[in-house]
């Protein structure tokens, strides 16, 4: 058995000339809750509708859980729990709504439904046309999960919550479900939210996978490097953005920070600070400048 | 499970459309029978063709209206409620849907023809006893006397055919529109094709515009003179025409981009 849940190799779509995807390869661990970062229209969405059987892919291949995205669908959407538009059939309840999905998967767990509707204190006799945004949110969470999946995909799952909404979700998908050593793939551009629970990141922007980390090796290894003089080491693979500025070069390194400030003092440069960067930083890094991105993802 | 989201979108229009169905339907049988009481009393029963076209072209009528409305209910409405990425990440094949869909309003099309026919079959037996016919149709003056059983399920095949190609239609128009208004699609082909039919029979009577309904009876010389020739061939052309649609819907939802 593969040990990774998804993994996708020169993955593409194209919408015409737009490349919505462009040679993506992802690699998602089993057991591990990967955040799958990117501005609004990075192409997270058009992923996770591949991934999902949903849309074709124009280029490339994914494998889910070890099956191919596409021929295997029924395979992959048997093991899989999706939550993708966060629209249910609008005129049922919740309770109609269990016993709709009850029949399509034979891993369902009523108790799991029952524990997940108390938990989540979701109004389950209300139409889901008439419930509100944080509890159409979590219905459509509590179906996925009582489908008991082996992995779970989620397409922006806090979109729109508030933080008392948000803190009860993250915490059934960390302590429940990811604690038994199950997989999530988890959208989103609210990076503090991310942080928290996720131990990979992937940050996508236009279309193209800019970055793809645990968690802890970007804590432990991307550093801000300021430095002033005009003895810039040559081009490094460690170095992911360089700028400058009235003299100060500003270096952002994914690794290697002793041997690369070695080096500029060597070259007679002087070291102004090192600093450890946390995942807003990296991300407004990669995904853009701060004055495109939302403000709520730089929290 | 599927079918109870089935039966939740359409029993209100299953309820209201069997409702209508049955007064409608008394209404134009207890009209006809009036008017064509004569031959209870002198035993002139050869236009008994007069009593089935009207009540073919109603039921026909009502009942492809149902399959019109049933059309925009289904896979098609559920891509325009933003449903469909919930719908299909069930895991069956987007084709397992499509038949579903269009077995059960089948399925529900030819309960309410049946039940239909079942009531007017059972009214029109009881006339033909009175008239010493048991049984029995004598649907021209010169013809020879046809089951009312041939004739009751000859109407409902008629009425099945018509209605599951409307339904068709507008269950791929709402694929084709990915909304449940791809049925106002599905009427303007109708309308469309009703017209081009009557226009081309106008100015060229001789360029054949199959009908979309069955021509059950024969027509010559201003009377019904009997049930149509090649009626085999005829029901078997609009079932396959029938079955195309939900193919084509299939093909193209197994192609669309959800």
């Amino acid at each position: 058995m593969t040990e990774l849940a998804i993994e996708t190799h020169a993955l593409s779509k194209r919408y015409g000339d737009l490349a919505a995807l462009d040679r993506v390869n992802l690699h998602v661990e089993r057991g591990s809750i990967y955040g799958f970062l990117g501005r609004n229209g990075a192409g997270k969405t058009t992923a996770i509708r591949i991934l999902g059987g949903l849309s074709p892919a124009s280029g490339g291949n994914a494998r889910v859980l070890g099956f191919e995205a596409g021929p295997d669908r029924i395979e992959i959407l048997q093991r899989t729990g999706f939550v993708i538009d966060k629209m249910l059939l609008p005129y049922m309840n919740g309770r109609d709504l269990l016993r709709f999905n009850k029949g399509f998967f034979p891993s369902w767990s009523d108790a799991l439904a029952k524990r997940y509707a108390d938990a989540l204190e979701i109004p389950m006799d209300r139409k889901f046309k008439k419930l509100s945004h944080g509890s159409k949110t979590k219905l459509c969470l509590l179906m996925a999960l009582a489908q008991n999946p082996e992995l779970l995909i989620l397409d922006e799952p806090t979109s729109g919550l508030d933080p008392v909404v948000t803190d009860q979700l993250l915490r059934v998908l960390v302590e429940d479900f990811a604690n038994d050593g199950r997989t999530i793939l988890m959208s989103s551009h609210h990076l503090s939210e991310v942080e928290k629970v996720a131990d990979w990141v992937g940050i996508l922007d236009q279309g193209k996978l800019l970055l793809e980390a645990r968690l802890d090796d970007i804590r432990a290894t991307y550093r801000r490097i300021r430095v002033a003089g005009e003895s810039a080491p040559s081009r490094s693979p460690e170095i992911l953005t360089t700028s400058s500025s009235g003299g100060v070069t500003e270096y952002v390194l994914c690794a290697g920070e002793e041997r690369f400030t070695a080096d500029l003092r060597n070259n007679g440069a002087t070291i102004l600070e090192v600093l450890p960067m946390n995942l807003s930083e990296i991300f407004l890094e990669l995904a853009g400048k701060e004055s495109h991105v939302p403000i709520e993802t730089m929290a | 499970m599927y079918l109870s989201k089935q039966w939740r979108e359409s029993r209100i229009i299953s309820v209201i459309a069997l409702l209508g169905l049955a007064l409608l339907l008394l209404l134009v049988i207890k009209g006809n029978i009036e008017i064509n009481s004569h031959p209870i009393h002198s035993g002139d029963h050869n236009d008994f063709a007069g009593v089935f076209v009207p009540i073919f072209y109603v039921e026909a009528a009502l009942v492809a209206f149902w399959g019109w409305l049933a059309g925009g209910i289904g896979a098609g409405k559920n891509l325009g409620e933003e449903s469909g990425s919930f719908l299909f990440t069930r895991p069956r094949r987007r084709a397992w849907f499509v038949w579903n869909d269009w077995g059960f309003a089948m399925a529900q099309i030819a309960a309410l023809v049946l039940l239909t026919n079942l009531i007017v079959g059972l009214l029109l037996a009881r006339i033909l006893t009175l008239m010493h016919s048991p049984g029995l149709v004598q649907l021209s003056r010169d013809g020879q006397p046809v089951p009312l059983i041939t004739i009751m399920l000859l109407v409902s095949v008629g009425v099945l055919l018509f209605a599951g190609l409307i339904y068709g239609l507008t269950y791929l128009s709402t694929i084709i529109m990915k909304r449940a208004a791809g049925v106002m699609l599905g009427a303007g082909i109708l309308v469309t094709y009703t017209v081009f039919r009557g226009i081309m029979g106008h100015y060229y009577p001789t360029v054949h515009i199959p009908n979309l309904i069955l021509d059950l009876f024969n027509f010559g010389e201003r009377a019904f003179s009997g049930i149509s020739d090649h009626l085999g061939i005829a029901i078997a052309a609009r079932a396959v025409l029938m079955l195309l649609f939900p193919l084509a819907a299939q093909v193209l939802l197994d192609r669309s981009e959800i």
